[in-house]
């Protein structure tokens, strides 16, 4: 976190850079507003210093939870202010979770009485679709103030409204307030089983993302008067591999899940992102792989060779 | 390593082995990326005040006056000779901090004790087979099963770009050029350079000693004002940096000097690519130069990209340069997905 090198209106200014910065290089970033749930409250009751014990602490656990090199926040009023940049929309979601039940397990001592606290997080990911870095602090901030009002110790992940297409909702990620711990195998497979279910969640999501950014690639490209531009051209082959890619994925857990077991769920890649006979260079693919291999064979036997001299010698 | 118990699958990782930072990219999803510094506690008092006998990353970094400090690679190869003000020269604590990075970068990748786990390293593109014998060593230890590949190459693979490219990998010891046609790259489609990361820090450094009187600053304090605000455009964020003198912090505008040391490394690169450019088959020579990737943890210079285009097009008459999505793991994708892509009876045999 940056931390008195810069005033908060640099940082927001650093802030506005990187998420340009995202939106030309089409890397992603996520945006959060972090709120400590009734924390007016608790500062009446246990004071100035309390308050900022709190705060701190959210700041330190913001810290630790992300790579710091990457972090860029600042505390606003009650508020943290916080932009991650280069984490998918999915980390990004698991990021805020952590938060949320970090801030759950942290501990406050004041007047000998043991204090606990939630927090209220709102997110926002440029895979939103979102238009310019003050969209996203609005966005974040709403999102923030709908979670405190549902009751806090939760986050919500911010979207624009999109009458034109019904925005599936997401699995329920959090479990507020249940004290459970947070993302052990049993959730974990209740989520994939979610998100895998043919009624919407994170698959449907992830294809629509897809979708909305091959859309976005074919304008984009139309716009520029269809000119051969090479990275239209990866951006559509890359889009084209990652749909399929999820659709094998997505069958390859559903088997794991069936079957009820996650021996070697790891290995699930070699099967769904290895080489894949369809793919209009595997030939090529093979024959490089078998240089590799060769290659490595080769340097072994030299190695090898070079051992038995040394210790003839 | 035995694999005695270990019937539950297989992890796939990609590791990028850098002389600045070394990442890995996981089939379990894990990835991660240090600082290649290892420090090891210098007595009973520094083991005692640290809590552990070996370091890693910035953590070493950090607390280095306690410490034996390595930064095992140089130049991308096993560092040996002289102290450096980067770490140690002997040529066995080198060793050792290889090993011992390797197999912490392997452990950030939380394997799990009932899975096998079989490596692609990317090593630089001219690494001698002693020095790739000594990143097989140290990576045998933590690995059931590990291969090599020219790291330019990973990245191209990562990408899915094999023919008529070129790659610039800017690391912190070299810059490797390699030109990718669809075959193994040999020794003729490879160039590496010596003005990486660790050149710009020294041609800043070099700057900032003739320029800020009475400052003081180490080495460590040149890197991270560079990574922070590195550019080559003309206009660019003012770099403002706090120095001692005599001991009072003090601001400094260093932009001008940062701009400079930056910008020399463009000519040098648009130079090697323009050799590999004519030694290629003439027909293919202007897509070549149409399809230059960016790449390595220099890449995140802002404006190189740019840069490198408008110097190509007045040394080569043309040029179109894509900077890769992500500097920092584009070679451990990269070697990754030649993880994944290697049949599985090639790890058996390379056991």
């Amino acid at each position: 976190m940056a931390k008195g090198l810069f005033t908060p209106h640099e940082i927001h200014h650093l802030m506005t850079a990187e998420f340009d910065r995202s939106n030309r290089f089409g890397t992603p970033l996520a945006f959060l507003q972090i709120g400590v749930d009734r924390l007016g409250y608790l500062h009446d009751l246990y004071g100035e210093e309390s308050k900022q014990e709190i705060l701190g602490a959210i700041n330190e656990l913001l810290r630790d939870s992300t790579r710091s090199s990457d972090l860029l926040g600042y505390p606003e009023g009650d508020r943290i202010l916080a932009a991650v940049p280069h984490i998918e929309g999915e980390h990004a979601n698991f990021l805020a979770e952590r938060l949320v039940s970090g801030a759950r397990a942290l501990t406050f001592e004041a007047d000998g009485r043991t204090l606990r606290i939630t927090v209220s997080i709102g997110l926002v990911h440029t895979a939103d679709d979102v238009q310019s870095f003050d969209e996203m602090v609005v966005l974040a901030r709403e999102a923030m103030t709908t979670a405190a009002e549902k009751g806090g110790d939760r986050f919500l992940r911010a979207k624009k409204e999109q009458p034109d297409v019904p925005a599936p909702a997401m699995p329920a990620l959090t479990t507020p307030g249940s004290g459970e711990p947070q993302f052990t195998d049993v959730l974990l497979a209740e989520s994939l089983k979610q998100a895998l279910s043919g009624e919407g969640g994170q698959a449907l999501l992830a294809k629509e993302l897809l979708s909305k950014i091959m859309s976005e690639v074919e304008e984009r490209f139309q716009s520029a008067g269809g000119s051969g531009d090479g990275r239209h051209e990866m951006l559509e082959r890359r889009v084209a591999k990652l749909g399929d890619m999820l659709s094998r994925t997505e069958a390859q857990l559903r088997s794991v899940l069936d079957a009820q077991a996650d021996d070697g769920v790891a290995s699930v890649y070699q099967n769904v992102q290895g080489l894949d006979a369809s793919e209009s260079n595997v030939d090529q693919k093979k024959e490089l792989l078998t240089a590799i291999f060769d290659a490595n064979v080769r340097m072994k036997q030299i190695i090898e060779a070079d051992d038995k001299l040394t210790s003839k010698d | 390593m035995t694999d005695s118990n270990k019937d539950h699958g297989v992890l796939y990782l990609g590791i990028d082995l850098g002389t600045s930072r070394t990442s890995v990219c996981s089939s379990n999803g894990e990835r991660a990326t240090l600082s290649s510094f290892v420090g090891y506690a210098k007595d009973v008092v520094s083991r005692k005040s640290l809590g552990a006998d070996i370091l890693y990353g910035d953590d070493a970094v950090n607390k280095r006056m306690s410490l034996d400090l390595y930064r095992p690679l140089s130049k991308g190869v096993i560092q040996e000779g002289e102290d450096t003000k980067h770490g140690k020269g002997d040529k066995e604590g080198n060793l050792r901090a290889a090993a011992d990075l390797i197999k912490e970068i392997i452990a950030r990748a939380k394997p799990r004790k009932d899975e096998l786990v079989y490596a692609v390293i990317g090593a630089p593109a001219e690494a001698t087979i002693h020095n790739k014998e000594a990143i097989l060593d140290a990576a045998r230890g933590a690995v059931d099963s590990v291969m090599l590949c020219s790291e330019p190459f990973a990245i191209a693979y990562g990408l899915d770009m094999l023919d008529d490219v070129l790659v610039i990998d800017i690391g912190a010891g070299t810059v490797d050029l390699c030109r990718m046609h669809g075959t193994m790259p040999d020794e003729s489609d490879q160039l590496t350079l010596t003005c990486g990361g660790d050149f710009v820090d020294s041609a800043f450094e070099e700057r900032l000693e003739a320029t800020l009187e009475g400052a003081r600053f180490s080495a460590k304090m040149v890197k991270d004002a560079k990574e922070r605000f590195a550019s080559v455009a003309d206009s660019m964020e003012p770099a403002i940096v706090n120095f001692p003198v005599n001991g009072k912090p003090t601001t400094f505008d260093v932009t001008d000097q940062l701009r400079e040391a930056c910008r020399l490394i463009i000519p040098p690169i648009v130079e090697g690519l323009g050799k590999l450019i004519a030694s290629f088959d003439p027909e293919f020579q202007d897509r070549l130069k149409d399809r230059v990737l960016l790449a390595g943890g220099g890449s995140q210079i802002k404006g190189l990209d740019t840069a490198i285009e408008a110097c190509m097009h007045e040394m080569l008459g043309r040029g179109k340069v894509q900077r890769i999505e992500e500097p920092l793991y584009g070679g451990a994708n990269g070697a990754l997905k030649i993880a994944h892509d290697m049949p599985a009876e090639y790890w058996e045999q390379i056991k």
